[in-house]
């Protein structure tokens, strides 16, 4: 039985949110602002409300599938007594009838709580006018993509991430070669020296990200990292209202070959540029030894654009702490080719007229 | 008296169009491939010669000549040489050919070079069959001495004829290869242009390595050992000669005649 949370404001009974430039919570309706300390204490008491006010219901002989019905929740919002349906990963969300922010507390119970949350830095405006930059230096980009599309959605999410910390104790061989040269009045002389170069030593990681959302592109929420982790705060529900949030759906066992890899390459990296002074490097044993890994749960702001064109879906991912944003776009494959033709044919020109020139010398 | 005057006109062209063919053949028969004022080659020898350097005169387009003489008469072996060339040698209207002018009582030799063996044979041409001449020359085997010469100058022309500063003399001959060249550079350039504006699009990139989560001040290298294994020595012969484009030393008028160029020395 999974209970819903709605922060209520003390002055006027509305639903208050989170606000990102304020750093605040925020009543929408009578505009009163609360800090952190007081939403803390608030939340504390909430967490204390019995339970039995709150109910979700699951419809009985329901149309859907097994499969289907086993990860659908359906929950009654505290406000209106709207039906709210939503996945068995959905922990924040808002209701569709009056539209109040609500929390799945279900979600956030137990093992499922987060260890930590960034907090969401940037609004929804941010994200909007960070599309328009996004779009607006793109040069072969269609022109109708530019000037009739519109966002079908715009939603802040907080996503699941595993953070990993880690010491790497590396050990690495290298083939290296050195080369001298000198003449005598007959020949050039030209001597390799050939090296075997050991470097071993240590380097750490803090807070090394990985998606926990199967939801979620995994490419997509890598190309807005970094996330500075100094900014994260210890879980609070009051982070969360306002906006959307998953609890995690890939476990830590699963994501840490990502991380894993991702640490060895860059100690691999930070050993390579060590081995200098030499003509040729070539690296031919590598041993990286991971101590003292420790994964943490944390929840990470993202704003999330969709849009489609000529039928297809276009996601938007910006990072809500530092404003990264990225998407892949279309390619107006007319424009490229003139563009092309239009530089190949300058430089061929100027490259013909410079032969004719040089040869007139 | 009509069908007389036709006649009279027919056998007259004939004779003037006889006349003309002769008097051409006479002209290219003019040209002597092998000079010995000399006399010391034998008739046997002088008609191989001669059948040598006509062959690849005309196969080249080039007079190969070699002049042997016993003095210089004052002259400098070079003035001689472009005086001779001027006098009797070229072939075509641009007057085509390389003379090999040799005094053997001054013991001194000059090239004469005039029309495309002007460009085709450069100081570094006339050296390398300099090189291969002077031999025979001081030990007096004539013969051999002329043939390399004439062996020497073909190569050099057909060579020269497939290479790609090969132009025609006194013009600037613009090579065709540009144009593939140009269109190549070209597209390239297009690639590397448009590569930047079409790459802006993609902006949804996996992440290599973790550096941004790199610890501060964590990397410590405790093992930097660096061990000598083995080397390996290799050697190739020094260039003595700039092989690029080479230059030509001396672009001189011969008397009242052309432009030549070449090489001399003694021997």
């Amino acid at each position: 039985m999974a209970g819903l949370l709605q922060y209520k404001c003390p002055c006027c009974g509305g639903a208050i949110e989170w606000n990102s430039t304020l750093q605040k919570m925020k009543c929408p309706y009578c505009d009163t602002e609360f800090d952190l300390q007081t939403l803390q204490s608030y939340d504390q008491e909430l967490a204390t409300d019995k339970p039995d006010s709150m109910e979700w219901q699951q419809e009985p002989g329901s149309e859907w599938t097994e499969d289907e019905a086993s990860g659908l929740r359906v929950y009654v919002c505290q406000s209106c007594g709207g039906e709210i349906v939503g996945d068995a990963n959905t922990a924040a969300t808002s209701c569709p009838y009056c539209g109040n922010p609500v929390m799945m507390m279900g979600n956030f119970a137990g093992n499922l709580k987060p260890d930590y949350v960034i907090p969401f830095k940037l609004d929804k405006e941010a994200a909007k006018k960070a599309l328009k930059d996004h779009l607006a230096t793109k040069k072969l980009l269609p022109k109708v993509f530019k000037d009739e599309n519109h966002i079908d959605e715009i939603k802040g999410i907080y996503v699941p991430f595993w953070v990993f910390d880690a010491d790497a104790d590396a050990k690495m061989r290298y083939r290296a070669t050195r080369v001298r040269t000198w003449n005598d009045p007959q020949w050039t002389y030209t001597e390799t020296s050939f090296f075997q170069v050991i470097r071993g030593g240590s380097l750490s990681f803090d807070h090394v990200p990985v998606d926990g959302s199967s939801k979620l592109d995994d490419t997509l929420m890598e190309s807005i990292e970094p996330y500075d982790f100094s900014q994260a705060v210890p879980f609070q529900t009051a982070y969360l209202a306002g906006y959307l949030a998953d609890k995690y759906d890939v476990d830590k066992d699963q994501t840490i070959g990502r991380a894993n890899q991702r640490i060895k390459e860059s100690t691999q990296q930070a050993f390579d540029q060590t081995v200098t002074g030499y003509v040729s490097v070539q690296n031919e044993y590598s041993n990286i030894q991971l101590n003292n890994g420790v994964a943490k749960y944390a929840l990470y702001p993202v704003w999330l654009l969709n849009t489609s064109w000529e039928g297809k879906q276009y996601t938007f991912a910006m990072n809500g702490q530092s404003g990264k944003f990225v998407g892949d776009l279309p390619m107006d494959k007319k424009l490229y080719w003139k563009r092309w033709g239009l530089i190949a044919g300058i430089t061929a020109a100027l490259v013909y007229g410079a032969s004719w020139l040089f040869t007139m010398l | 008296m009509r069908k007389m005057f036709r006649s009279f006109l027919s056998v007259l062209i004939g004779l003037m169009l006889l006349f003309s063919v002769i008097g051409g053949f006479s002209a290219k028969a003019a040209t002597t491939y092998i000079y010995d004022e000399a006399g010391v080659l034998s008739q046997e020898q002088l008609s191989s010669l001669y059948s040598q350097m006509e062959t690849y005169s005309k196969n080249n387009q080039c007079d190969i000549v070699a002049v042997l003489v016993n003095s210089l008469n004052g002259m400098s072996a070079e003035a001689a040489a472009d005086t001779y060339f001027d006098q009797n040698v070229g072939y075509g209207s641009t007057n085509n050919g390389i003379v090999l002018y040799i005094s053997l009582g001054d013991g001194e030799y000059a090239f004469s070079t005039g029309g495309i063996a002007y460009d085709v044979f450069s100081d570094y041409e006339c050296n390398e069959i300099a090189n291969q001449v002077i031999p025979y020359l001081q030990s007096g085997d004539y013969y051999e001495a002329i043939r390399t010469f004439a062996s020497g100058a073909d190569y050099y022309l057909q060579h020269f004829s497939d290479s790609a500063y090969a132009a025609a003399p006194g013009e600037k001959k613009h090579n065709g290869i540009w144009a593939p060249i140009a269109a190549f550079i070209g597209a390239i350039a297009g690639w590397i242009g448009t590569g930047g504006q079409k790459a802006a699009l993609k902006s949804v990139r996996e992440q290599h390595g973790a550096r941004n989560y790199v610890r501060q001040n964590s990397f410590q290298v405790q093992d930097a050992r660096e061990q000598y294994l083995y080397s390996q020595v290799t050697r190739v012969r020094r260039q003595t000669q700039d092989n690029s484009r080479p230059t030509n030393s001396r672009p001189s008028g011969g008397g009242g005649g052309g432009v030549h160029g070449g090489t001399s020395g003694k021997f």
